[in-house]
């Protein structure tokens, strides 16, 4: 396993939780006290972060272009391979989820509101993981180049 | 105008019609007795739908000149900063979802169950729309350019 994969494999684990734990407990706050600054902010920022964070190497190349490297083409490309099969795990997870709300409560049933938003988490946490996903796949089918 | 320019015409056209189409659907959910009394309407609709994009595919795919290219290196660049468009409303439009629907119903209000898939599917369309506006502003911009 090269440098690159080992970060892959690292950000699938850690970049998940990281969406799940702070977003899931803003969901909770604001449940139980209301809808408040911290807890909208702190959802905002799980949301925003962990769905754009691909975007990220693009920007950083594009800030540094005549500067020191910091991911070279090869990088960028992967991930944005990355964010490409993260969407289409997406949209077929939104679907599998409104599947499972109509199998569950039954056609004429309702949702709280407090799910739309888990839902959303759940979605950035999924996304995370099938992007990191797909960079350690890619990165292992350049074979040891990185070594 | 060439084969990329008239897929996004087309995709403007078909989102935007399926978008309303979807529109309707949901605000016939929500108003009492209103579901039978628009189903007339959704069938002509789905007509209008069927028949728009029946004769739009023709043109896309009616080629002018038989030595013209099918897409060059500047179409490509331009679908690819579309469909990176298309994935950040995505998001967007995702957070607003869940947002909109806590703010407009309270912390404790609930939605049908068969709304959600509409919902979701709406978000799809409009990604859609933001795509094909994307790629048209771009090859507008670009003839701007070359004037």
């Amino acid at each position: 396993m090269n440098r690159a994969q080992e970060t892959s494999l690292a950000l699938m684990i850690v970049m998940p939780l990281c969406a799940l734990i702070p977003g899931s407990v803003a969901v909770l706050l604001v449940y139980t006290q209301g809808t408040r600054l911290i807890p909208l902010f702190m959802f905002t920022l799980t949301i925003v972060l962990g769905s754009l964070f691909w975007l990220l190497p693009a920007v950083v190349q594009k800030i540094h272009k005549s500067k020191k490297v910091q991911s070279d083409e090869r990088d960028v490309l992967i991930y944005k391979n990355g964010a490409v099969a993260a969407h289409i795990v997406l949209w077929l997870y939104f679907a599998v989820a409104c599947l499972a709300a109509w199998w569950l409560v039954g056609p004429e049933g309702t949702v709280s509101v407090n799910v739309m938003p888990l839902v959303l988490i759940g979605a950035v946490a999924v996304f995370l993981l099938v992007e990191y996903l797909a960079a350690f796949i890619q990165y292992g089918r350049g074979g040891d180049d990185d070594e | 105008m060439n084969r990329t320019q008239k897929g996004a015409w087309f995709t403007l056209g078909i989102s935007s019609l399926l978008i309303l189409f979807l529109a309707f659907v949901l605000r016939s959910m929500f108003v009492p007795g209103d579901r039978l009394a628009g189903v007339g309407l959704a069938r002509g609709w789905s007509w209008l739908v069927l028949l728009f994009t029946v004769v739009s595919l023709f043109f896309v795919f009616r080629k002018q000149s038989p030595a013209a290219p099918t897409a060059d290196e500047r179409d490509h660049v331009i679908k690819r900063n579309a469909v990176l468009a298309s994935f950040i409303s995505v998001w967007t439009l995702l957070a607003v979802e869940a947002v909109l629907s806590s703010t407009l119903l309270d912390d404790r209000g609930s939605i049908p169950v068969a709304a959600v898939p509409i919902i979701n599917t709406a978000i799809l369309f409009t990604a859609m729309l933001v795509y094909a506006a994307t790629v048209l502003v771009q090859y507008g911009r670009g003839a701007k350019n070359e004037q």
